[in-house]
């Protein structure tokens, strides 16, 4: 017999005593990472190479074409199920092997007396050695050493076995099976067990008493097998425990997941297959009605742009005259309230009319009113600073456009609370004003010279201070429509392919016994840079049609791309003419701004795995590329004149910087441009562009 | 030889000879020796367990006690403590060196003391052959 052979019944005769301590032993912890260990993920990369990754790295990059497998160690997680002593979808597997390991345990006894048989011969040849001096000595040492090969595995295992059934014991009986550091137990009852174990088997003068091994596997046998039975019992009471596997694409900005399937754990259709080549200059129809909205999107910005930097711009004329009239209408209202006060009791003001009211029934009225009027001011005041931002932007093309992205969006949002708020100010000003008026009227009664004063004040009775207020509340929504157009162009929004399962109720879940390797491709989904994959297992339990997670695990995934690929995307670009024409009908470009469309390649190192460098990090941040671009110029006629140039981008596709040709001009055709990637700016911008992707 | 040898204390008469009766015992030819050092805690069941795993084999094993450890050289007393310190209980294999060393909890547990002898009767003939 060799020691590897033993290894074998050292495995088998502890799983019998294993299982024994494990049967009566099921409330152990847990842990999440348990799981994790019964899970091996790969992503097999487009170009057939192959990494694993780590279970439990958080947001570990994978690339957009990738294959994602996931293989299961089926043993580790129905010893995982068996932890919560729940049916794991088949019968359990100590007693669905009972003859398997009667056997086992035969095989045990078997090795045991064969060492028995092997241990007395050799003590029969050192007997004549001393005796009669019969045999070598180097024979007998080898007999010696031989034998003790053989018996150590043996030992070990009856060794481990004892400890586990006293153990088991000690703990049902509360004892402590600790030890102190000679390894003394601190619980004599403990010692006094396990020793007991040992004195059966080990007896004095004997090798091993197999009569007392055969009995000891006898008696743990059979309380196995009741364990067993008793665990089978209590699993088909508690339902069964199977396994839920799902992943699920979330989208750069959308709300819903999108499940992708999984063969073996859903019924969804396999996604349909996308052309993701890395590079390619070929459009799908896809790309080219996306470039064609960006590149609307994009020209209706340059024209707003290049209107709002234009001095006679009929768009900054409009915003002018709307902040002018916004500010005079406020004007009036005090001026006239105030003067009306001044000349009713000299010394007007707010303060002094409320003070005359404090006793009055409308004086809360008045207060309210006079506080909203302060309110209107204020806000009047932020939004007039605010349209002189955006009407005179300082600096010029990239600083300008990044001031003018700010102020636009500061006056939408100020606009937007101001719109709110207008019909209840006004109907409290209203209110309260004609509460003072009729308060003052009272008092006029017996003053001839307020009578004439609200005569003066309000020649048309007092209709027109209200009319006036409400012209006021009537010019915010046009003021709104203005900004909020200019912002919708900027919005606009390109939507993915929204024919993608969005149902749960197809998952299905997997009994333990039946668990199968699956994957998800991610090439045959719109999995883009900037998404996430979240993936999870769960073991469930289902009582009743009714699932619940006993054991999660999860796990996200950053989609990247990685290597080199392409981006085809449309951006505003600032042109600059080399030199001017000399020339007295030329008109200076002056940073003009222009829609483009632009091809550009990029390369993105690994961070992580085998292929990553110290450096990659750093790459990727700075991600430089370069772009091939054509643009809609207006040097001479606007927008209808063709450039083409070249360029390099950094930080994605954010900032280009170029040189082109403009193809429609007789002469001085060249040109440098710098360019914005529109989606990306107005990211940065908190214009949120998130359902865009820059593919 | 005796499946039992004692060693001399100090105040013994032939204490001086301890020594000497600790080597010859080591070695003896086809023999291998569990050597208890003082009297440690259970020591009564430490020797009964330890003769009676020496029984199984008596003759090639045999137990060696030294009551008062003064007898012995220091390189002695130190080899059999081990680098914990808390080692009382050792055997010697066939190439006379110590194969395995056992605290006093240890020395009390006969599956501890029989793989303990098993590691002195492997010694020099590899583990896995």
């Amino acid at each position: 017999m060799n020691a590897r052979r033993y290894r074998g019944w050292i495995a088998a005769t502890s799983c019998v005593f294993l299982c024994a301590l494990g049967c009566q032993s099921v409330d152990r912890e847990l842990q999440v990472s348990e799981l994790a260990d019964a899970i091996r993920i790969q992503e097999q990369a487009h170009n057939n190479r192959a990494h694993d990754i780590e279970a439990g790295w958080h947001l570990a990059e994978v690339d957009y074409r990738s294959i994602l497998s996931i293989d299961f160690d089926e043993d580790k997680i129905r010893e995982i199920a068996d932890g919560f002593g729940r049916a794991s979808g088949v019968i359990p597997p100590e007693a669905a092997d009972e003859a398997e390991l009667r056997e086992r345990a035969g095989e045990f006894l078997k090795a045991a007396e064969s060492y028995v048989k092997y241990f007395a011969e050799t003590n029969k040849r050192l007997e004549s050695f001393r005796a009669r001096g019969e045999g070598s000595q180097e024979d007998l040492e080898a007999m010696l050493a031989k034998r003790a090969n053989e018996g150590k595995p043996l030992i070990e295992t009856l060794k481990e076995a004892a400890q586990q059934a006293a153990f088991t014991e000690a703990r049902a009986n509360g004892w402590s099976i600790e030890r102190d550091e000679d390894d003394e137990f601190f619980d004599e009852r403990t010692e006094e067990l396990y020793y007991s174990y040992g004195d059966r088997l080990l007896g004095d003068g004997v090798s091993i008493n197999l009569e007392a091994l055969a009995e000891m596997l006898s008696g743990q046998f059979g309380l196995l097998v009741a364990q067993a039975e008793a665990n089978l019992a209590a699993a088909e009471e508690a339902g069964e425990l199977r396994l839920r596997v799902q992943s699920r694409l979330i989208k750069d900005g959308a709300e819903e997941p999108l499940y992708l399937h999984m063969p073996g754990y859903d019924s969804f259709d396999e996604g349909e297959a996308i052309n993701k080549r890395a590079v390619s200059f070929n459009l799908s129809a896809s790309d080219r009605m996306k470039l064609r909205e960006r590149l609307k999107v994009a020209k209706e910005f340059a024209d707003f742009a290049n209107q709002i930097r234009s001095e006679d711009s009929e768009v900054r004329t409009q915003l002018k005259d709307l902040g002018r009239n916004f500010e005079e209408s406020l004007s009036r209202i005090e001026d006239r309230i105030d003067e009306f006060l001044r000349d009713a009791w000299d010394q007007g003001s707010f303060g002094s009319l409320l003070e005359m009211m404090k006793d009055d029934a409308r004086h809360g009225q008045v207060k309210s009113a006079v506080d909203t009027i302060e309110e209107l001011e204020a806000a009047g005041r932020e939004i007039n600073s605010t349209l002189d931002r955006l009407t005179s932007p300082e600096g010029t093309s990239i600083d300008m456009l990044a001031n003018l992205f700010e102020a636009g969006s500061d006056l939408f949002s100020q606009v937007s609370s101001a719109i709110d708020a207008i019909p209840d100010q006004v109907d409290t000003i209203v209110t309260g004003m004609s509460a003072a008026q009729e308060f003052l009227t009272e008092q006029a009664q017996d003053s001839e010279q307020v009578g004439k004063l609200l005569a003066r004040l309000f020649p048309e009775g007092w209709e027109s201070g209200s009319k006036l207020l409400k012209d006021l509340a009537a010019k915010f929504p046009v003021l709104a429509d203005v900004t909020a157009t200019a912002v919708a162009r900027l919005t606009e929004r390109t939507n993915f392919s929204d024919n993608l399962e969005v149902d749960s109720s197809k998952l299905i879940t997997r009994s333990l016994d039946r668990i199968v390797d699956t994957s998800v491709s991610l090439n045959r989904y719109p999995a883009d840079m900037g998404d996430e994959i979240i993936f999870s297992v769960d073991i469930v339990e289902q009582v009743d049609g009714q699932e619940t997670s006993l054991v999660p695990y999860r796990q996200e995934f950053a989609v990247e791309r990685m290597g080199l690929y392409n981006t085809l995307d449309a951006h505003v670009i600032f042109v600059e003419r080399v030199n001017e024409p000399d020339r007295d009908d030329a008109r200076e470009t002056n940073f003009a701004a222009a829609p483009a469309a632009s091809w550009m390649l990029h390369y993105r190192k690994r961070e992580y795995g085998p292929e990553a460098d110290s450096w990659a990090a750093t790459w990727n941040t700075i991600n430089p590329g370069i772009g091939l671009c054509v643009a809609a110029l207006g040097f001479e006629n606007d927008g209808s004149e063709l450039g083409v140039g070249a360029h390099l981008t950094f930080l994605g596709d954010l900032l280009q910087v170029g040189y082109g040709a403009n193809l429609n001009v007789e002469d001085e055709r060249a040109y440098w441009y710098v360019g914005i990637g529109l989606v990306e700016a107005l990211n940065i911008a908190g214009l949120g562009l998130k359902g865009i992707t820059t593919q | 030889m005796a499946l039992l040898t004692v060693l001399p204390t100090k105040s013994d008469d032939n204490a001086a000879d301890a020594m000497a009766i600790f080597k010859s015992v080591i070695a003896e030819p086809v023999s291998v020796v569990l050597f208890i050092l003082g009297k440690p805690r259970g020591f009564e069941r430490i020797l009964e367990v330890a003769l009676g795993r020496a029984e199984a084999s008596r003759d090639s094993r045999r137990v060696l006690h030294a009551p008062d450890a003064d007898v012995l050289d220091q390189t002695i007393i130190d080899d059999v403590k081990g680098s914990s310190g808390r080692s009382v209980v050792a055997t010697y294999g066939l190439q006379d060196k110590i194969a395995a060393r056992l605290t006093s909890g240890k020395a009390k547990d006969r599956f501890e003391v029989e793989e303990a002898f098993l590691s002195a009767e492997a010694q020099g003939h590899g583990e896995n052959e």
